[in-house]
Parts: structure tokens; C-alpha cells; sequence
């Protein structure tokens, strides 16, 4: 993700300049729906109506930016607390959803095989990481943001972040080579 | 050091992160032991993979909608429909002019107070607008005496806005 004279952008809007937050949102658009989609777990419906609001919550705070924050992370930052609030409150009304590794590897029986099986436990994975766990992974990992910056998104020491990232990338790999090896894939590795 | 240290650490030494003498410890061991070192490739492999998963994309209507959410939140997408009554929003729309302008006429403007809100009735609007009618009328046949050649068919100005 490229920064360039974003917080400019930004300054114009508050200035009143839309063109200049039609440029942002051109430039956002993709990297906050891919948080979007995997924190939901997928979920597309549910990834484009928090697009469509939290957008519309970044223009409605145009006029609380200050310059000295990166705009990147100032603009996670309400996406990340946005996406965290519909997620407590789905869970509240439904309760948690809980899916074994068994689980996950039924659902996917089908589709393991052939190059890229690893992309795709990689991206189910994903998906059932714990949140805190989950958007440290997407910021760094995906959407490759430095540990500072995805510090400054959820508002944690550094160190936090990068232990927080670690025991990530040690659960998907441990539950991405189970199901390799569950399916008897071991030959790409080797 | 065991399989299940070494594994700890994986993630730290596959990003140089660990100390000198961890990360020589974790490589002895990986140079011993295979499943680990399947386990590093698999670790490896991982971090290339995240980085390259599927870029999903908004649906076009998904963008349509949120541009026009915004658009609305800016008061770039006006109403067409009034009741009898306005508030000062709808007022703006229906003059089609910014709210700061509704905010330099608001002396001139007709209007009434109900419950603290400031509000419009369509038909003096209408009557109001007629009489700048006139007056833009009167003024333009004035100018036309000075300068014959002009703007014969020009609209009505509020606020510099046609």
C-alpha cells in the first residue's frame, strides 16, 4: 500500500474538496474490503455493507484528522474499531460460531489438491483465527503494513503486535500442515 | 533443544527476529531434524502465500451505493420531492444551492419558527422567488440600457448560482 501524499488528499477534504476524497476511496477501496471480507470470515454481504459504512464514518470524521497521523493508519483504525463493534454485536445476538479443524477440513475435501491447496488452507485459516490474532495477520501479513503501523491501527505496543503475529503464523501453520497432512500432501513440501 | 521449542521459534527465526544464540540453537536442530525442517517449509511457504491470496473486490452496485451514501453525506445528491413545508436541508435542494448560501439570504428568506427549527413554506418560496424574478428583471433591463449587447435570456441568480 503506497501512501504518498495521501494526508494532503485528506487535508483537502476537510477543506471541502470531494474529488480529493473520491481519489482516497479509489485508493482504499480494495485494501479496507480485503479486511473487511476476511475479518468477516468471507462473508460478502456482510464485507460491502461495512465498506459502504465505514466510508460514509470516514467522511463523517474528516474534520477530526490531524496531519500528524499517517492517513493509512488513521484510516485502519476506523475500520478495524468499526468491523470489531459488528462482529461483538453479531456474536451477542448469536452467539459464537465455533469450527473444529475437523470441520474445516470436510468443507474443503473437495477443493484440496493440485498447486495453490496451501493458499487455500491458508485463506480458511485465516478465517478462524481469533480476532486479535486474525487482524494483526491480515494488516501485516496481507495487507502488508510494518508492525509500527499496525501498532498504530490497533493501538498496542509494537512488541504486542509482533508476538500477537507470531502465535498467528504458528497456529495457521499448525493447522495448515495438519490438513496437509491429513490429506496425505507432503510431496510440495519436501 | 526438542521439537516442540524449535517449533515455538519458527516464526521468529524465519524473520531473523531471534537472538544469536536462539537462532543458532533452532538451526542445529532443523539441521537434524526433517519434520521440522518440513514444518520451516511449510512456514515459509505460508508467508509467500499470505502474500499473495486473492485481492476479493466490492461488487460494482456495492461501489455505486457507497459513492452515492458519500455523495449524500456531502450534499452532492439532492432531493427532488418537497412537501409543503421545508427545513433548511431541503430548502438547499430545492433552490439547489449550497447551505452557506441558504446561510447569507436567511434574513430575506420567508420563513417561520416551530420548536426551535427554522422552517419553509413552498408557497411563499415560490412567491419570494418571484419577486427576485422581478427584481433580477429590472436590474437586467437596467444594464441593458448601458450595455445593449448581453445577457438577454440569463437565469436567475442566487448566490452567484444559476
Amino acid at each position: 500500500m503506497t501512501n504518498g501524499s495521501h494526508e494532503e488528499l485528506m487535508l483537502q477534504v476537510q477543506r471541502g474538496n470531494m474529488a480529493a476524497f473520491e481519489l482516497l476511496f479509489e485508493q482504499y477501496r480494495l485494501p479496507v474490503f480485503n479486511f473487511l471480507y476476511r475479518m468477516v470470515n468471507g462473508e460478502r454481504g456482510s464485507a460491502e455493507d461495512l465498506l459502504q459504512e465505514v466510508f460514509v464514518k470516514i467522511y463523517d470524521a474528516r474534520k477530526y484528522y490531524e496531519p500528524t497521523a499517517k492517513f493509512s493508519t488513521w484510516l485502519f483504525t476506523i475500520v478495524r474499531n468499526h468491523c470489531l463493534n459488528f462482529l461483538m454485536s453479531r456474536r451477542y445476538r448469536q452467539g459464537r460460531q465455533t469450527i473444529s479443524l475437523e470441520a474445516m477440513t470436510e468443507e474443503h475435501q473437495g477443493k484440496v489438491g493440485g498447486t495453490g491447496e496451501i493458499g487455500e488452507l491458508l485463506e480458511q485459516a485465516i478465517g478462524r483465527l481469533p480476532d486479535e490474532y486474525k487482524e494483526v495477520f491480515i494488516l501485516h501479513a496481507v495487507e502488508g503494513m510494518s508492525h509500527q503501523d499496525v501498532a498504530e491501527v490497533l493501538k498496542m505496543n509494537p512488541a504486542t503486535v509482533r508476538t500477537n503475529y507470531h502465535r498467528a503464523r504458528t497456529i495457521l501453520r499448525e493447522k495448515v500442515g495438519a490438513c496437509l497432512t491429513r490429506k496425505g500432501i507432503k510431496n510440495e513440501l519436501q | 533443544m526438542n521439537c516442540n521449542e524449535c517449533l515455538k521459534m519458527l516464526s521468529e527465526y524465519c524473520d531473523h527476529e531471534l537472538d544469536k544464540t536462539a537462532a543458532r540453537e533452532v538451526k542445529a536442530h532443523l539441521k537434524k531434524c526433517p519434520a521440522c525442517r518440513q514444518q520451516q517449509r511449510l512456514m515459509e511457504s505460508m508467508i509467500v502465500d499470505a502474500m499473495s491470496l486473492t485481492r476479493h473486490a466490492p461488487s460494482m452496485e456495492c461501489l455505486l451505493n457507497t459513492t452515492g451514501a458519500i455523495h449524500k453525506r456531502a450534499g452532492m445528491v439532492r432531493r427532488t420531492e418537497f412537501g409543503p413545508v421545508l427545513d433548511f436541508d431541503e430548502l438547499a435542494d430545492y433552490l439547489r444551492v449550497d447551505r452557506e448560501i441558504i446561510g447569507q439570504y436567511i434574513d430575506e428568506i420567508p420563513s417561520f419558527e416551530l420548536g426551535g427549527k427554522l422552517l419553509f413554506r413552498k408557497k411563499s418560496l415560490e412567491a419570494w422567488i418571484e419577486s427576485k424574478e422581478t427584481g433580477f428583471r429590472l436590474q437586467r433591463t437596467e444594464k441593458q440600457l448601458h450595455e445593449p449587447s448581453g445577457f438577454a435570456n440569463e437565469p436567475l441568480v442566487i448566490g452567484g448560482v444559476s
